[in-house]
């Protein structure tokens, strides 16, 4: 035993060592990811006279935290911001109504059919708003769509429902059917069963798939750029897109606006990353 | 009787999430092909058929070869360099050390944040006169004056493969994490037993188990990255000249500002059957990866 004891410490101390070429590599990393935030932040808070006043420098001397304030009175920032919920909130509402009866669907019924349906949305999984949008535009003017938020919204949900119902698909077929086979003896119908039995346990599939179909349509881009004229109607990235297109670019306002366009979508990711991985493995997809 | 009735519930729960396919992806789809064999007026509307004439005008064009460059550039360059270094970002990720939470945190943080966002900084930091680059650069004195990063073909295609492997590494380290995890801890402690060192382990261990993976990564990537629009959209619209156009920000150039709608929607087309081809690899390999586990 004893003669086994500065085998163990040295096996130990080469762990140690390892640990910590492991952990300053992860620490590395992390800064090297939020830099270019750090960045944007330190533009942020800037006072924008420092800007452009050389001796030009990188990190602020001043705060100037009017900078999160002054766009929602020099800008129509309401409703970029309304309008980009109601698309992000549309999509989480529509994708999930529209996804959980599929998914519950395609995981307990067995038909022919079922990878004619799969490979469809597959499909969707591999396209883009971005690589259709000439088709996109000629059907919204075809059938008077644009301008559309509601139009928008199901585009957004149409192109993400792949993610969403291979995801969900995947776990419900986790639950076991015993649990729902027996409800149903009880004579509960199939959307009693769904409602009462099935969704309080798939609790965080489902919070994985809303946070897709959320993020998905807040960060949406071309299609919005193509089909929304109506300065009422622009959501958030398209706001982003015209501030930067300015001939006179207000760079601390476009990044203390996006910086608080950014913050929601980030908690969320943060709040369900541990789900992240069991759920990619589980839908092998995005 | 049950079959039908069962066949009538999937139609009834399916039903609407085929049927917002159907319209919103196939229908558009369907509609962008018909167009490419038409002639359309200057406002798009429908002025008879063009047989190939549409396909014909882009061969013609002399920006192709440079846009189909670009685009094997662009997906070829972000794909591999994100499959590297999303596997380290893995490895290291997938050992334990403290803080490891907190750096997966922040892992997220380029996911979580839109494109539009993530360009629009990275034009920031590489702008002409104001860019944090610049600056810094001048500060420190290695740099005389400001350099035009973007404005110049050698040093912006670079510069945005560079931020489009920076927002592809969250997504594909979590594919690699979720395969490193699948790798069951006794296979390890077996090989150990054996006498087998880290990268023994590494290559006869961790790589081969994890190349289905790598493989699904990769695919997943080449087509999200094919279809990626807003990073050169924003950063450098398809500037200097066409030196950074790829297929899909050239066909908007062609649709929108150029108002060739038909060669735009024959340009599209294209594109979207080269998707399909990537598409199909997606598919089997798929099917295959689905096989082996179960």
């Amino acid at each position: 035993m004893s003669a086994n004891a500065p085998r163990a410490r040295r096996r130990l101390t080469r762990r140690t060592r390892m640990t910590l070429v492991v952990a300053m590599l992860g620490y590395l990393l992390a800064i090297i990811i939020i830099a270019p935030y750090v960045i944007m932040m330190f533009v942020a808070v800037m006072p924008k006279e420092e800007l452009f006043s050389p001796p030009l420098h990188v990190v602020p001397r001043g705060i100037d935290l009017s900078n999160f304030v002054t766009p929602w009175t020099d800008f129509p920032l309401q409703t970029y911001f309304r309008n980009s919920l109601i698309i992000a909130m549309g999509a989480v509402v529509l994708g999930l109504l529209v996804a959980i009866p599929a998914a519950h669907a395609l995981a307990r019924i067995r038909f022919r059919f079922k990878p004619a349906i799969m490979l469809l949305l597959l499909m969707t999984q591999m396209l883009s708003p971005a690589m259709l949008i000439l088709g996109i535009y000629e059907q919204f003017r075809h059938f008077g769509l644009l301008d559309n938020l509601a139009a928008v919204i199901s585009v957004n949900v149409a192109f993400s429902l792949g993610f969403a119902v291979l995801i969900l698909t995947d776990v419900f077929e986790s639950i076991p059917a015993e649990i729902e086979e027996a409800a149903a003896v009880d004579g509960a119908s199939r959307f009693r069963t769904l409602v009462s039995i099935v969704l309080p346990l798939a609790g965080p599939g489902i919070a994985v798939a809303g946070v897709f179909l959320f993020a998905q349509a807040w960060n949406e881009f071309t299609l919005a750029l193509t089909v929304l004229n109506d300065p009422e109607l622009t959501p958030l990235s398209i706001g982003l897109y015209q501030f930067y297109g300015q001939f006179d670019k207000e760079w601390t306002y476009l990044f203390a606006t996006a910086a608080m366009g950014a913050i929601p979508v980030i908690v969320a990711f943060i709040y369900m990353e541990r789900w992240l991985v069991r759920g990619l493995t589980a839908g092998s997809v995005k | 009787m049950d079959r039908t009735r069962e066949r009538l519930t999937l139609l009834l729960w399916a039903g609407p999430a085929i049927a917002l396919v159907l319209f919103f992806v196939l229908y558009p789809m369907a509609s962008m092909i018909v167009s490419s064999f038409s002639r359309l007026s200057f406002t798009g509307m429908h002025q008879g058929w063009a047989g190939w004439g549409n396909y014909r005008a882009i061969l013609a064009d002399p920006a192709l070869s440079t846009v189909m460059g670009n685009t094997a550039t662009w997906t070829g360059g972000v794909v591999a360099g994100t499959i590297l270094v999303s596997l380290g970002v893995a490895l290291v990720l997938n050992e334990e050390f403290p803080g490891r939470r907190f750096v997966r945190w922040i892992l997220v943080i380029p996911w979580a944040t839109s494109l539009i966002i993530t360009s629009l900084v990275f034009a920031w930091i590489f702008d002409s006169r104001l860019g944090t680059i610049n600056v810094l650069g001048q500060n420190l004195g290695l740099i005389e004056r400001p350099i035009a990063f973007l404005g110049q073909s050698f040093t912006a295609m670079p510069i945005l493969i560079a931020v489009g492997i920076f927002v592809s590494v969250p997504f594909t380290t979590y594919v690699l994490l979720a395969g490193l995890q699948s790798i069951p801890e006794d296979v390890y402690e077996a090989a150990t037993t054996d006498g087998a060192g880290m990268l023994q382990r590494f290559w006869h261990i961790t790589m081969p188990l994890l190349r289905p993976f790598v493989g699904l990564a990769a695919l997943l990537n080449a087509i999200y990255v094919f279809n990626s629009f807003p990073i050169i959209w924003i950063m450098t619209n398809g500037g200097p000249i066409n030196d950074t156009h790829t297929l899909i920000t050239y066909m908007y150039k062609v649709a929108f500002s150029n108002d060739e709608t038909a060669k735009g929607a024959a340009l599209g087309t294209a594109g979207f059957m080269l998707l399909l081809v990537m598409g199909s690899l997606y598919w089997v390999l798929l099917r295959r990866s689905g096989k082996g586990a179960s």
